[in-house]
């Protein structure tokens, strides 16, 4: 293995999680027209796997250039954030196409069809596969279990204590897999805690304490012990009404989707925040390109009461909801705001 | 809003019909477009192909389509959309106020090039008006002409001009009304307006219905929107409330979980009735089509069961759509046998 960068707290820079995975120019594999190849019989899977190796290579290497630490895979490897479980667990199986929150795109919601219990390694695999072949930290994303919980279809369990707790315990023993492997990060994604759809709706509406306990709770079985830096990742919703509660979420750091949200930046900038801070600046859902005097203008505001070096810039979202060239443009200049920050904070 | 369906329209001097009363058949929107017809998009977009051999290749495959769902027994055919390739992009292309970016993922390996409002938008040559027309001369059965909703536009497009969401589904609802008028104008019994982003926000769907009612207004025609991969619970009832005749709903993708949730409402609209997976290798059995036609007619009239795909089949490949399609409508003409109907 490769000698890792230093764990030394930020500021630094990271992809949320998802990145385009065709290319933004001409010559580089395009891993949409290898897969219709696989598809109609051109090249066979050896072939294929090759080409998904070689668009993860070329996503972390831009990662890389932007000086991004950690990197991502760009979860290149998965259609749908809940893919890595489907194929890692027992007792999920792939269901119909259902929209990803308020997005023109799909995912193929699980059937929970058995007891959830871990019965593969692939995410481990990527992983190690992922840390052998750069010298940046490994961040690994998995669903969160509020989340995961609510974008499966239960026809097993009938019992949502029941799914929470196995789905969390299967959720800590893939990310500890991970860790294992090589993950310096592991990231949770929890769209659900800001945007909450149907039945979490109904239930924070009834009791949002109870909720919220749940929620943590469920958090902590899957951070817990995990022996990496953990970080909880808000999208798709505005945070600012959580802000108290997170401040005790058992995570090292809380990522804000500052574009849905754009409140929590003043409420961070007057009352502080116990815990790393991950600033999602650029808009990940629009492709109008922020200024680096924008991100500049931000650090500086929240800086009195959030260190710098506690703070992640990162885009709001994955970045697969822009074309491949905007979506270049913005890990380019999230790039160049990192450096802008260092370089004040110098 | 108004329309009878009831098969006795007139486009230009040809009497149509419907040959069934109940459980018709019909499709969402597109189909397969032949390989031949595909790589020629791919060359014509290279500069290799003229724009006439393009058309001239999309009127026969369009032809080919129109030929099919006549011999399988469609009530309602579709033109296939053999001149469309994303349902947001292809009217953007065609609206003034937009520009268009490079694909962008919506799902598996399937890309769309996402419209970017940079101006107002204004319909300035028709948009569907063409195309159904020439289908409609093929056949003498009603063909459905098929617009994308304001609702869809705009969430599936980036906006660098309206300051609001609003001011730009409503922008795009007038464009989309003057085309739902020449349409019926121009004898089409059936519009669809699609609009399968409504299920998107619950708290917009007051903007989605008044944006469709905008379409709609003052229509004969007989009005369907269709509505897909949705989480239902979050908009029903308020998508009873959208201002057309017919809801058409994908039921196969969900295992008909739907219906159980439409049947907590008084219904008074017809349903499409989706009961094919458009998103799936696998052909379905004729049993299976049969058990969710009887899962809905449980609380459905027939008369008011229209039954079609989950959504376009244009992900398939010719055989597979057209076996699909097949079995769709076995298990119909089994269905009516069984129970007597027309």
């Amino acid at each position: 293995m490769q000698e890792r960068t230093a764990h030394a707290r930020g500021p630094e820079a990271a992809l949320l999680d998802g990145y385009p995975h065709i290319p933004w120019r001409r010559g580089d594999v395009n891993l949409r027209r290898e897969r219709n190849r696989f598809e109609s019989g051109e090249i066979d899977a050896a072939a294929l796997a090759a080409a998904y190796d070689a668009t993860v290579l070329r996503v972390v290497r831009e990662q890389e250039a932007a000086a991004l630490d950690p990197v991502t895979d760009g979860q290149v490897r998965q259609d749908d954030l809940m893919e890595p479980l489907v194929r890692d667990l027992a007792g999920l199986e792939p269901g119909g196409l259902v929209r990803y929150y308020d997005n023109n795109f799909y995912y193929r919601a699980p059937r929970v069809t058995g007891r959830i219990a871990p019965a593969g390694m692939s995410l481990a695999g990527q992983t190690a596969w992922l840390a052998r072949r750069t010298e940046r930290r490994v961040k690994v994303v998995l669903p969160g279990p509020l989340t995961a919980a609510a974008l499966v279809v239960d026809e097993h369990y009938h019992d949502r204590e029941g799914l929470l707790a196995d789905l969390s315990e299967a959720l800590h023993l893939l990310a500890a897999g991970a860790v294992e492997a090589g993950a310096a990060v592991v990231q949770l994604d929890e769209p659900e805690l800001v945007r909450p759809q149907g039945a979490d709706r109904e239930r924070a509406l009834r009791d949002r304490a109870a909720w919220l306990a749940e929620a943590r709770e469920a958090t902590r079985r899957v951070v817990s012990g995990l022996g990496a830096r953990t970080q909880l990742a808000l999208f798709f919703g505005d945070a600012a009404p959580l802000l108290e509660e997170l401040a005790e979420w058992p995570v090292d750091d809380v990522l804000f989707d500052l574009a849905s949200g754009p409140s929590v930046a003043g409420r961070l900038a007057a009352e502080g925040f116990p815990r790393g801070v991950g600033l999602g600046c650029l808009d990940a859902r629009q492709p109008r390109l922020e200024r680096v005097e924008e991100v500049l203008r931000l650090v500086e505001r929240l800086s009195g009461k959030v260190p710098v070096e506690r703070m992640t810039l990162h885009p709001s979202a994955s970045l697969e909801f822009l074309p491949a060239d905007k979506a270049r443009a913005k890990l380019e200049r999230l790039g160049e705001a990192i450096r802008a920050v260092r370089g004040d904070a110098r | 809003m108004t329309g009878s369906a009831n098969g006795g329209g007139r486009p230009g001097s040809r009497k149509l019909g419907i040959p069934h009363r109940t459980l018709r058949t019909t499709g969402v929107g597109s189909l397969p477009k032949p390989p031949a017809l595909l790589e020629a998009r791919e060359r014509a977009r290279r500069g290799e192909v003229a724009q006439e051999e393009l058309r001239r290749l999309e009127r026969e495959a369009t032809e080919a389509w129109i030929r099919f769902q006549e011999a399988i027994g469609i009530d309602v055919p579709v033109h296939g959309e053999m001149e469309r390739g994303d349902m947001a992009t292809y009217f953007a292309e065609l609206l003034d106020g937009f520009a268009i970016s490079g694909p962008v993922r919506s799902y598996g390996n399937r890309y769309y090039r996402k419209p970017i409002v940079v101006g107002p938008v204004r319909r300035v040559r028709p948009l569907a008006l063409e195309s159904w027309r020439e289908a409609q001369a093929l056949t003498d059965r009603p063909v459905k002409a098929i617009l994308t909703g304001p609702y869809t536009m705009c969430d599936w497009s980036f906006d660098e001009y309206y300051p609001d969401r609003r001011s730009l589904t409503l922008a795009l609802a007038e464009a989309l009304h003057e085309e739902a008028l020449e349409l019926e104008a121009a004898g089409a019994q059936f519009i669809q307006i699609d609009e399968p982003a409504v299920s998107t926000r619950p708290e917009e769907i007051d903007l989605a219905i008044e944006a469709l009612g905008r379409v709609t207004r003052g229509l004969k025609a007989h009005t369907v929107s269709h509505v897909c991969y949705g989480h239902w619970e979050e908009v029903l009832p308020a998508l009873l409330e959208l201002p057309v005749d017919q809801l058409d709903l994908e039921m196969a993708n969900g295992d008909y979980a739907l219906l159980d949730l439409l049947r907590r409402y008084p219904l008074s609209k017809e349903i499409g009735l989706g009961v094919i997976d458009v998103h799936s290798h696998r052909i379905e059995s004729v049993e299976e089509v049969k058990r969710g036609i009887y899962r809905a007619l449980e609380f459905l009239p027939p008369e008011r069961v229209y039954v079609d795909p989950d959504c376009g089949l244009k992900t398939r490949t010719e055989e597979e759509a057209k076996r699909k399609l097949e079995v769709m409508v076995r298990a119909v003409q089994e269905v009516r046998r069984e129970l007597g109907l027309a």
